[in-house]
């Protein structure tokens, strides 16, 4: 305060009025600065963590910040909308964070990076992002994809066993690691895009390798650590349509899922509702049922 | 105006200026708060992906679907326009994927037409589940 008044002093009414202007804003900014996007459509189980802090249900328009871990349940999808108007959707049973976004339009700096080691995915370029230059890409436990301007999927884990194995260039005897296994998959945009979008690309790296997929479809499948990727290849549409089922859902698996799930998210409904103490309590009651239990039961001697 | 008093205008000015990014950073946000609330409904979220589409913007029209069909999974009509916007973005094997799912659903002739006019000649999904 009193460097407030000595500011009102040395130059003025306008100099303080503007000091304190400046003051009263920074907070605001300091918060705004490491959000990188917000949550643009949330569906059932979402879950994402800040920091140590603990986790919280993701709710729509809520700020996403740099390095928050987003996790989703079964029939769950989110879709994150970055700065940038990149998008990325989660699907369910998915684990992922975004560790580098940076976006500055009239500097042209635009980077992104992000790391998935469970579930689904699919990540959209910003018009913006698209057709600039920057560095983007997104890690598995077992590949890194370097993203030129595109509609990209991935799977990691047991989903990308079974699809890949459901695909003549894999086959069902490949060993895989359904922990790590990764499949990912270009959309497009392909060179015949209408409107001037220009042809996206992914360059993936695994183990000591490195490949292009350049098409769209093309997929590329990498069984495991320290196994030799499988690929490219081109996705079957059963393929296809399973990754698509995986990121988001369709109307009959929506509906089974919301049969399915009704009765789960009750009874987490009334677990929430019974108080803390009642479970020991209960323990307690039912120990005490137990030894008296034993105490009738012991045999008589004759 | 004093040394002193246009020092401590330079340290303002200097400081406001440095809180520009992040001012910046809250515009963006505000922004993507519009393109949510445009998305949120059904109806506005599919007019809002045509009006994109139309202005040249496919990819963004892709996003805001995607959010109206997690919203709305049996939006048929959004499902059909996704599929055609697909094609359009060189994507034939996700329009066919998209179709699949509507196997066994009325589709709308129009929301036909507009795939068929992205994708050309496509297997149209029959009523019981198969192509006709």
């Amino acid at each position: 305060m009193r460097r407030i008044v000595r500011l009102a002093r040395a130059g003025g009414p306008g100099l303080a009025v503007a000091g304190c202007l400046c003051v009263a804003t920074l907070p605001s900014l300091a918060a705004a600065q490491e959000v990188i996007g917000i949550n643009a459509a949330v569906r059932n189980l979402v879950q994402i963590r800040t920091g140590s802090a603990p986790a919280r249900h993701a709710v729509l328009r809520q700020p996403v910040r740099l390095n928050d871990e987003v996790r989703t349940g079964p029939a769950s999808q989110l879709q994150i909308l970055f700065r940038d108007r990149s998008s990325f959707t989660v699907g369910a049973n998915s684990r992922i964070r975004i560790d580098r976004f940076a976006y500055d339009a009239p500097r042209s700096v635009r980077e992104f990076g992000g790391s998935v080691t469970r579930g689904a995915f699919r990540f959209i370029s910003g018009r913006s992002f698209a057709m600039a230059p920057g560095s983007r890409s997104l890690r598995t436990p077992v590949a890194t994809m370097g993203i030129r301007g595109t509609i990209l999927e991935g799977v990691v884990g047991a989903d990308a066993v079974r699809i890949a194995a459901a695909e003549s260039a894999v086959g069902p005897d490949a060993r895989s690691d359904p922990e790590t296994a990764t499949l990912i998959l270009l959309r497009g945009p392909g060179p015949q895009a209408q409107g001037g979008v220009a042809a996206g690309a992914v360059e993936v790296a695994a183990g000591d390798k490195s490949f292009v997929l350049d098409q769209p479809l093309l997929a590329l499948y990498v069984p495991g650590p320290g196994v030799p990727p499988i690929g490219p290849f081109r996705l079957s549409d059963a393929g296809i349509l399973s990754v698509e089922q995986l990121v988001r859902p369709s109307p009959p698996a929506a509906a089974r899922a919301a049969a399915s799930e009704g009765p789960d998210q009750d009874r987490q409904a009334v677990r929430r509702s019974i108080p803390a103490w009642v479970a020991p309590l209960l323990a307690i009651l039912a120990a005490g049922f137990v030894v008296l239990d034993d105490s009738d039961e012991t045999p008589v001697s004759p | 105006m004093n040394c002193r008093k246009r020092y401590l205008w330079t340290i303002l000015i200097a400081s406001c200026l440095g809180s520009a990014p992040a001012r910046a950073q809250q515009d963006e946000t505000g922004e993507l708060e519009r393109l949510v609330s445009a998305s949120a409904e059904l109806e506005p979220g599919l007019a809002f992906a045509r009006n994109q589409a139309a202005s040249g913007d496919l990819l963004g029209a892709l996003a805001t679907l995607e959010r109206v069909l997690i919203a709305y999974p049996n939006a048929d009509d959004a499902r059909l326009y996704h599929a055609a916007l697909l094609c359009r973005l060189d994507d034939r094997g996700g329009a066919r994927a998209e179709l699949v799912e509507l196997a066994g659903r009325p589709i709308s002739d129009p929301g036909w037409s507009e795939v068929e006019a992205a994708c050309g000649t496509l297997p149209r999904p029959g009523p019981s589940g198969g192509a006709r």
